[in-house]
């Protein structure tokens, strides 16, 4: 059985369901890269190669929003190759280990991936294997059909997941070469999902590839945003008709609502709600049959109180949706701004917006306790003190591993915020910008600051002869030794002291990008708010700390 | 160049003069050559590890000081997976040195495998020292002087697990043949029973002031400094009794002038918390006490324990606030220190006791001065 999603994929650009100013974007975009075309397309006189900047466009976008389709629809439309990585089957490592003789010897998605590019650029003229998408052989490269005016775009649909530092180093470098180099221009489809969630190390790594491009081509960027459900719903429709089912309108559009702009889940859905259902018989019956309810509503309502059942709710849109979700926002909108009803209760249930959350607790809580001192009125640290005790028990429940799960523990960081805080704010809150939790940068800092301090550490006790633990470390060696540091450069002995200090320092700040590493304003002391150096460096890294107290 | 804390550590047991006592006790014990499992426990910068490395130097003679530091990865099979364990180690020839608190919930492993690997199998070179004294001992009938085992030590046994510290005691037993192990802690009432029982337990006190300010005054004539006895007297006075301490503040002061009325530096986190207790005393709102997340924020960065920042916090909120109230600022820090043991996010229980301490101030403050 063909599933509905590729049978009833757009065929023609107009029939996307993606806005059409972005598809005239991204065709303009393919347009006047594209050196074949660039002729025609006016603007630039000659035809030659624009190697390297402004040959990269990034599509984001939420899942299932029609980006990949996008693209491959232009590229058929102008007639363009269309050399496309997407992933292949894997090896699976056990597989090769235990049957070597019969599996395809392993490769790793990462290493294939490598050899695609160099490939689609090297030897972009040969065909590199048999066209479409079957076949081993092929190693994920299928061509687009027809090949007229002799342009080639690549797509990177998926990348592939890398696992440590240095392989995603790996994968970074040869992104950025070769998008340095491609002789065709490069559409990288990349699903917003993994943004979400900044813990998440893919997410992390992704976040870091695309930062990494925008640095070192000019990366152009262009967002989908997710299809609405109005647009989502016609689509259904159209889909229904064709297989002549008849599906009630509201029906649809509640399966529409319920797939968050996903258009590849709604027909999912839809086909699997009308398994087995009877058919119309005839072209053009479900159109027929559509009008007639039509009518007959009118009827109804002119008839006044017919004995007609009524329509079904459409909460849950039947059996086989998907749960709605409540993105992060929303959760926390509802748990802070705390709405209560007449009797003072809450208004929403802390069970349900957990569940529908689909936070994990330590993530749920931080973002909680990161933004609720903004929603507590200004003498209200009776409150305040009540919620974060009620925080720190969550906190306490949540150890891993054994003891209680995370819903309860986020049950009662929440339950405990909505029925500690009894008062009104005062002023009204309005619009709020939540803040991303400090925690994570913390954490991330500290860690990293922990590492560091295990080599300095190490370098302290080939001078202590002996190992000095951690906590004497950071309580008392090293406050001294950055205090002698700062007096030896006053006294213009630099040497002093500094061979102990740690090589690399990391702050808050410096782990979201925003500043250069090294240096924190911990130097109270001397209530001048003079600046310690945390870190040992050379003397380029004064240079750096002079620069910032000029700004 | 060394920090002076290092380059005037006494090496010999001889040379102590803080602890002579006990260090001649030490000497005794090990003049036959042989020592059992020791114990070194007291505050922090008491002078433990210095008896311990000039008793290793006792028994083993001075290529003791001949050391290789290492970060070394042991990998130890478990029934389900095999994992990777990396830990610095300090050793010479005759003795190695680990931290096993520092592999955090993986120290049960630690404490089993490796020093285990480490106890079976005993160096080369004492076991060609073994045969040249059996061939000495067959030629000549000279008794053995030198012992043949290997001395581990064991850092911050304290803040072993449990888990781990059951396992040190199987370890004790087994391997007491080839194996002599010493173990410094601060805190003896967390060191278990078995494990406590089977050690020559000594206490290192902490130094008294008269003490601290001989020894600063000793040290600054090895440097060919002038220290006024004022200042020795003050730098004893805020050292907390810890010898690191003051001799790390000496030579923080040394780079100045060296006369009576020169301030001391303390450590710039205490500052830093200090400034936190006054902040949380000025003002008790919702928006101050984000303030204050944020400094505590800064202090987690650097890598400042938490539990240390908790001991400090009340440290400094005590000597400020009126005596009504400290019993409840001490017990709600009680509560919440051992939450946050118990659990994670240690910002959380900081913050919590923050805006605890914050309210109780508050009412104390409305009902004394409306």
């Amino acid at each position: 059985m063909r599933e509905w999603w590729e049978k009833h994929a757009p065929r023609a650009s107009k029939d996307l369901c993606v806005a059409p100013k972005k598809v005239a974007e991204v065709r303009d975009w393919i347009r006047s890269r594209v050196p074949s075309l660039r002729a025609d397309y006016g603007n630039h006189g000659g035809g030659g190669v624009v190697v390297g900047s402004g040959r990269v466009l990034l599509l984001t976008g939420p899942t299932g929003c029609g980006k990949s389709t996008t693209v491959e629809l232009l590229c058929a439309e102008l007639g363009l190759r269309l050399l496309r990585w997407s992933a292949p089957t894997p090896t699976l490592w056990h597989e090769h280990a235990y049957q070597g003789d019969l599996a395809a010897g392993y490769v790793s998605k990462q290493r294939e991936f490598e050899e695609f590019l160099s490939r689609s650029t090297i030897m972009s003229q040969i065909p590199l294997g048999p066209s479409g998408s079957g076949g081993g052989g092929g190693k994920g490269l299928a061509f687009g059909k027809s090949v007229r005016a002799g342009g080639t775009v690549v797509l990177i649909d998926d990348l592939p997941a890398t696992n440590g530092f240095q392989k995603h180093q790996e994968l970074v470098d040869s992104l950025r070469r070769f998008c340095g180099s491609s002789r065709h221009p490069v559409v990288l489809c990349l699903s917003t999902i993994h943004k979400q969630d900044a813990r998440d190390n893919q997410g992390y790594y992704q976040d870091r590839v695309v930062r990494s491009l925008e640095l070192s081509t000019e990366c152009k960027v262009c967002t989908f945003p997710a299809v609405t459900a109005p647009r989502i719903a016609k689509v259904l429709e159209r889909a229904s008709e064709s297989e002549n089912h008849y599906v009630d309108r509201q029906a649809l559009s509640s399966i529409a609502e319920s797939s968050n702009g996903d258009v590849r889940n709604a027909l999912c859905t839809l086909q699997f709600r009308l398994v087995g259902e009877t058919r119309e018989e005839g072209v053009g019956a479900v159109r027929a049959k559509r009008k007639r309810k039509r009518k007959g509503e009118v009827e109804k309502r002119a008839g006044a109180g017919g004995g007609m059942a009524p329509p079904p709710p459409s909460g849950g849109a039947g059996p086989c949706s998907r749960d709605r979700e409540l993105n992060r926002l929303h959760v926390l909108g509802k748990i802070l701004y705390n709405k209560r009803t007449e009797e003072g209760l809450p208004e929403n249930d802390a069970e349900e917006i957990v569940r529908m959350s689909h936070l994990d607790a330590p993530q749920l809580l931080s973002w909680v306790h990161e933004n609720f001192p903004d929603f507590l009125g200004e003498d209200a640290i009776e409150e305040c003190d009540r919620i974060s005790a009620y925080l720190s028990d969550a906190a306490a429940l949540m150890e891993d591993g054994s003891g209680f799960g995370a819903t309860p523990s986020s049950l009662v960081g929440v339950m405990g915020y909505q029925y500690g805080r009894v008062t009104k704010p005062t002023r009204s809150l309005g619009f709020h910008q939540m803040r991303r939790p400090q925690e994570f940068d913390v954490d991330k800092a500290r860690t990293m600051n922990l590492i560091e301090l295990q080599y300095t550490s190490a370098r302290r006790s080939r001078e202590s002869r002996t190992q000095e633990p951690r906590g004497t470390l950071i309580a008392e060696v090293l406050p001294y030794s950055r205090a002698l540091a700062c007096a030896g450069a006053r006294a213009g002995d630099q040497t002093r002291a500094l061979n102990i200090m740690p090589r690399g320092w990391h702050t808050q700040e410096s782990c979201r990008g925003m500043s250069k590493m090294g240096f924190v304003r911990v130097g109270v002391g001397d209530g001048d708010g003079e600046r310690l150096p945390m870190a040992a460096g050379g003397g380029d890294q004064q240079e750096e700390e002079d620069e910032i107290e000029e700004v | 160049m060394s920090l002076w804390v290092d380059k005037h550590r006494p090496r010999c047991l001889d040379q102590l003069r803080v602890h002579s006592k006990p260090a001649r006790q030490l000497q005794k014990l090990l003049a036959g050559g042989d020592c059992p499992h020791l114990l070194f426990y007291g505050p922090s910068g008491a002078g433990k590890k210095t008896l311990c490395l000039a008793s290793l130097r006792e028994l083993f003679g001075p290529s003791v000081e001949k050391l290789r530091t290492e970060q070394k990865t042991w990998q130890i099979q478990l029934p389900s997976r095999k994992i990777e364990v990396e830990l610095a180690t300090v050793s010479s020839n005759y003795h190695l040195e680990v931290s096993p608190a520092d592999a955090g919930r993986r120290d049960v492993h630690v404490v089993q495998e490796i020093i285990k690997e480490m106890a079976k199998t005993r160096s080369s070179t004492s076991v060609f020292q073994q045969q040249q004294q059996q061939q000495e001992q067959e030629a000549s009938l000279v008794k053995p002087a030198k012992c043949a085992y290997k001395v581990l030590v064991i850092n911050q046994v304290d803040k072993l697990s449990s888990h781990a510290q059951h396992a040190l005691r199987r370890t004790l037993e087994k391997y007491s043949a080839t194996c002599r192990v010493i173990f410094t802690c601060t805190n003896l009432s967390k060191v278990m029973g078995p494990v406590r029982s089977r050690c020559v337990c000594v206490r290192v006190k902490a130094p008294s002031t008269e003490e601290i300010s001989e020894l600063v005054s000793e040290v600054a004539g090895k440097e060919r400094k002038e220290v006024p006895r004022g200042l020795a007297n003050k730098i004893a006075a805020s050292s907390e009794r810890s010898m690191r301490r003051a001799l790390l503040m000496l030579e923080t002061a040394s780079l100045g002038k060296l006369d009576e009325s020169q301030e001391l530096q303390l450590p710039d986190w205490e500052l830093f918390i200090k400034d936190v207790a006054q902040e949380i005393l000025r003002e008790q709102t919702p928006k101050n006490l984000y303030l204050v997340r944020g400094k505590l924020y800064e202090l987690l960065v650097n890598c400042v324990p938490a539990d240390t920042i908790f001991c400090k916090l009340v440290h400094e909120l005590l000597r400020k606030v009126d005596d009504t109230i400290k019993y409840d600022i001490v017990s709600t820090a009680a509560t919440f220190e051992h939450r946050m043991r118990l659990g994670t996010k240690p910002i959380f229980h900081l913050e919590a006791f923050v805006a605890k301490t914050m309210s109780i101030y508050k009412e104390w403050s409305i009902s004394n001065f409306g």
